[in-house]
C-alpha cells in the first residue's frame, strides 16, 4: 500500500510549487480581468468591459503595442543575422580564438541589467556622453538622444541588440555543431565555395534553430520590459521616455497594475499580450517551418 | 528497500511542508524577515524588554534609510522604551507597490510605513491608515507645525502620522557668484535676485559674460521643483483636471529659462547634474533641509567653503518630505505610535533626530529653544545654514498644495513636457500645445479623471 503512494508523494513537490505559482495566478488573474479590484476592497465584476477598454480605449496600449512591434521587427533580424554571422565565422575563420571571442560576445548577456542601463544612460548622455564626444569629433552636432523619441528608439534598439546577440551567437554555434562536417567536404569536392556551403548547407540546416530563435525572440520582443525602464527609470524622467516612445506593452500593464493599482485592467492587458504573442508566435512558427510538412 | 526509501520520502514531505508554510502567514517572531523577502533588515540591539507572555516587543519599519546614524537615533528609541525597531528596505518609489500588494496577498503589514512626498497622494488616498489623533493614541497634531497638517490628512480627514518638515531655499557656489555678481553675500544676492524676473535677466549676463559656458542652474527640472514648490493652484480638483490654471505659469516660465539660457541641458537627478555640484560651470542649486548633507556634500566632497545658502527668487518652498504612518493592519500599533511620539512630539526626540540624521523637528516647542538649530558649517564658509532654514525658510513657506491620489501621473507628464522643452529651443514650442497633451496623457492614464 505504501509503496503506491510513493512515487506521488516523490513527484508532489514539483506538481504542489507549479499549481501553486504557475496555475493558480494564471487562472486568478484571468478571474480578476472580469472584474475592477484595487487590491484592497472587494472586487466587482465588470464582464467583458476591461478587454473593452483595452480595445476602444486605451491610445496607450496601442502605442505601447506600436512600439514593442517597431522595436522588436528591427532588432530580431539583426540580432539573429549578427549572431549567425559571428558564429559561422568564428567556426570557419577564428577556430584558435573562438572560444576568447565567443566570451566577449557572450558577456553582455550576463551582465546584470542595471549595470547596463545605467552605463547606457552615461554613453548617451547629451552634454557628457562618449557617443556625442565622438560625433563631436567628427564635426557634427551633439543628439540629445534621451529626449528625443526617435533617438531614445535607437538607443533602446542598440542596447537590446549589443545585450543579447551573443545569446545568438551561443545557440547558432550549438546548431552549426549539428550539421556533419561530411556535407561541407563533399560540397568543397564537388567545387561549391564558402557562399554556397552557406547558402545551401548552413541555413538550411540551420532552420530548427531559426524556428527556436525567431518564436523566442518574438515572445521575449513582446515581453520587453527591462532595457527601456533602466533607460527612464528615475523619478525624474517620464514613465516609456520622451512621447512614451519607449513604452511597450509590458510597461503600460506594470503602470496599470503597480501604479495605478488597477489589478484587474492590468489582467486584462496581460491577457490580450498573451494572445497577441500567442497569435504571431504561432504565424511566425508556420511561416518558418512553411514546405517542411513532408 | 524500504529503509531506502524513507529518506527520499522524508525530503519530499520536508519540502512539501516547507512549501506550505512559506505560503502560510504565521506569526512566526521571524516574520518581519519573512516577509521582507530579499529585502535588507537591520534592527536596533534587542534590549527590548519581554511582554507577559513573554515575547519581547518590537516594530517594523519600512523605509529606505538604514544607515548607522539612522540605527543610532533608533537605539535611543528602544533604550527608553524596550522596544526593538527593525527596519526593512523598502525604496521610496517601490513603497505603494510593496504596500498594494502586500495587502492583496493578505502578508504582514509593517508597523509605520514612510510616505515620499511624491507617492503620498495616492497613499493617503488608500483607506488603510490609522487615525494616531484617535484613543488610545491621542496623538496631539497640534504640537505640529501648522502648514504640515494637510500634507499629512488623508481625504478622508484622518491625521495620519507627522512629517520632519521639508523646505527649501537655495545654495551657490560663491566663487561663480562673486565672479558673475560681482558678490557671495547671501543678503546681497538676495536683494539682487528678489524675483523670477530678476533670475533670468541675471542669467542673460551670465551667459553672454561667460560665452555660453555658465548656467544659472543645471537643469529645467530642478528649476520645475521650485516653480511648483512655489506655487499652491492644485493640478486635479476632485476628479477634474486644472492644468490650465495651475500648469500654464510654470510652463510659461520654465519655457523662459529654456530659451534665454538660463538653465543647462542635464536631465534632473542624472549622474551628470551629481556630477555638476562639483564642477564650475552651474550656479544656483535649490537646497532643502536634507539637500545640505545627501546631495551638496555628497556630490562636492572637497567643496568645504565654496558654497552658501539664501532664499530663492519668489521665496522658500516645500520640498520633498516624508510622512510616518501606521497601518490599519499592523500587529504592534500602539508601539508603533510611541516611537513616532518620541521623535516627533518630543524635545529630546527631535535633538536626537537632528544631530544623528539632520531632520528637522515638525514640534513645534522646539522652535522656541532659541540655540536647539544653532550649527555653524565650515562648508558653508561658516554659515548657520541650519538656522537660516528654522528661522528665516520656515516661516516664510506661503503655503502647501494639498496631496492628491493623482500627483503621481502629474509629475509624470511634467517630466514628460520638460524633455520637450529641453529638446526645443524654447522659441518653437507652445504652452498650450504642452497643456493640451498633458491633459490627452492624463485622460489616458487615468480613467477616472475628467476635462
Amino acid at each position: 500500500m505504501r509503496k503506491k503512494y510513493t512515487p506521488y508523494v516523490m513527484i508532489a513537490p514539483y506538481f504542489l510549487l507549479y499549481i501553486a505559482f504557475s496555475v493558480f495566478p494564471i487562472i486568478f488573474s484571468l478571474v480578476i480581468s472580469f472584474t475592477q479590484w484595487d487590491g484592497i476592497g472587494e472586487a466587482s465584476f465588470v464582464g467583458l468591459a476591461n478587454y473593452i477598454r483595452v480595445f476602444t480605449r486605451d491610445k496607450f496600449f496601442y502605442k505601447s503595442l506600436g512600439n514593442t512591434t517597431l522595436l522588436l521587427v528591427i532588432t530580431t533580424p539583426v540580432m539573429i543575422g549578427l549572431g549567425l554571422m559571428t558564429a559561422v565565422f568564428l567556426k570557419d575563420f577564428f577556430r584558435r580564438t573562438r572560444n576568447a571571442v565567443q566570451l566577449i560576445n557572450f558577456l553582455p548577456y550576463i551582465t546584470t541589467p542595471v549595470a547596463v542601463g545605467i552605463i547606457f544612460q552615461l554613453m548617451f548622455d547629451w552634454k557628457s556622453g562618449i557617443v556625442n564626444a565622438l560625433l563631436n569629433l567628427l564635426h557634427i552636432d551633439s543628439v540629445y538622444w534621451l529626449g528625443n523619441a526617435w533617438a531614445s528608439r535607437v538607443v533602446v534598439i542598440i542596447m537590446q541588440i549589443w545585450k543579447t546577440y551573443g545569446y545568438m551567437m551561443v545557440m547558432c554555434l550549438a546548431g552549426l555543431a549539428t550539421i556533419p562536417e561530411d556535407l561541407y567536404e563533399a560540397a568543397k569536392i564537388d567545387g561549391a565555395s564558402w557562399r554556397h556551403s552557406f547558402v545551401h548547407i548552413t541555413l538550411p540546416m540551420l532552420r530548427p534553430i531559426f524556428t527556436f530563435l525567431f518564436t523566442t525572440s518574438i515572445i521575449n520582443g513582446f515581453k520587453l520590459f527591462d532595457e527601456p525602464q533602466l533607460l527612464f527609470s528615475d523619478p525624474a524622467q517620464p514613465l516609456g521616455g520622451p512621447d512614451r516612445s519607449v513604452m511597450t506593452v509590458v510597461m503600460r500593464f506594470y503602470e496599470a497594475s503597480f501604479q495605478n493599482f488597477e489589478f484587474g485592467y492590468g489582467s486584462a492587458l496581460a491577457y490580450c499580450l498573451f494572445l497577441i504573442i500567442a497569435v504571431v508566435s504561432l504565424v511566425v512558427f508556420r511561416f518558418i517551418n512553411r514546405g517542411t510538412e513532408d | 528497500m524500504r529503509k531506502y526509501a524513507a529518506l527520499p520520502l522524508s525530503l519530499a514531505a520536508a519540502l512539501v511542508f516547507g512549501l506550505f508554510a512559506g505560503c502560510s502567514q504565521g506569526a512566526s517572531p521571524s516574520t518581519a524577515e519573512s516577509t521582507a523577502g530579499d529585502s535588507q533588515v537591520v534592527s536596533t540591539d534587542s534590549a527590548a524588554s519581554p511582554t507577559a507572555d513573554g515575547d519581547s516587543r518590537s516594530i517594523e519599519i519600512w523605509c529606505w534609510d538604514l544607515s548607522e546614524p539612522r540605527m543610532k537615533s533608533n537605539s535611543a528609541f528602544t533604550e527608553q522604551s524596550g522596544v526593538e525597531v527593525k527596519l526593512t528596505a523598502v525604496e521610496s518609489k517601490d513603497m505603494a507597490q510593496k504596500l498594494q500588494t502586500t495587502l492583496a496577498a493578505g502578508g504582514d503589514m509593517p508597523d509605520i510605513a514612510w510616505l515620499e512626498a511624491t507617492f503620498r497622494g495616492k497613499l493617503l488616498s488608500l483607506d488603510i491608515w490609522e487615525d494616531i489623533t484617535a484613543e488610545p493614541y491621542n496623538y496631539s497634531k497640534d504640537d505640529m507645525l501648522d502648514y504640515l497638517i494637510p500634507l499629512e490628512t488623508s481625504p478622508n480627514g484622518n491625521y495620519v502620522g507627522p512629517e520632519c518638515p521639508s523646505v527649501a531655499g537655495m545654495a551657490y557656489k560663491r566663487e561663480l557668484a562673486l565672479e558673475y555678481f560681482g558678490t557671495d553675500d547671501p543678503a546681497e544676492l538676495e536683494k539682487l535676485l528678489p524675483d523670477w524676473d530678476a533670475f533670468v535677466e541675471a542669467g542673460k549676463g551670465v551667459q553672454e559674460k561667460s560665452g555660453g559656458k555658465v548656467f544659472m542652474m543645471s537643469s529645467l527640472g530642478l528649476a520645475s521643483i521650485m516653480l511648483k514648490g512655489q506655487t499652491t493652484e492644485p493640478f486635479v480638483i476632485g476628479d477634474k483636471l486644472n492644468l490650465d490654471a495651475s500648469m500654464r505659469p510654470i510652463l510659461e516660465r520654465l519655457i523662459e529659462l529654456k530659451a534665454n539660457g538660463i538653465c543647462d541641458v542635464l536631465d534632473r537627478s542624472s549622474p551628470e547634474e551629481g556630477a555638476s555640484y562639483a564642477g564650475n560651470d552651474h550656479i544656483f542649486y535649490p537646497c532643502a533641509s536634507w539637500s545640505v548633507e545627501f546631495t551638496i556634500k555628497a556630490n562636492d566632497r572637497d567643496g568645504e567653503g565654496r558654497w552658501a545658502f539664501m532664499l530663492p527668487p519668489d521665496g522658500p518652498f516645500p520640498w520633498g518630505g516624508t510622512v510616518t504612518a501606521v497601518p490599519q493592519k499592523a500587529k504592534n500599533k500602539v508601539d508603533a505610535v510611541e516611537f513616532i511620539k518620541f521623535f516627533f512630539a518630543t524635545v529630546e526626540g527631535s535633538k536626537i533626530e537632528l544631530d544623528a540624521v539632520g531632520n528637522f523637528s515638525p514640534y513645534k516647542p522646539v522652535y522656541e529653544i532659541e540655540d536647539f538649530y544653532d550649527f555653524p558649517d565650515p562648508y558653508f564658509g561658516g554659515q548657520n545654514v541650519v538656522q537660516e532654514i528654522a528661522t528665516r525658510v520656515l516661516p516664510n513657506i506661503g503655503g502647501v498644495r494639498v496631496p492628491n491620489q493623482y500627483d503621481q501621473d502629474v509629475d509624470d507628464v511634467l517630466n514628460l513636457a520638460i524633455k520637450s522643452i529641453n529638446a526645443s529651443d524654447g522659441t518653437s514650442i507652445s504652452v498650450d500645445e504642452l497643456i493640451a497633451s498633458m491633459e490627452d496623457d492624463l485622460l489616458n492614464k487615468q480613467a477616472t479623471l475628467t476635462k
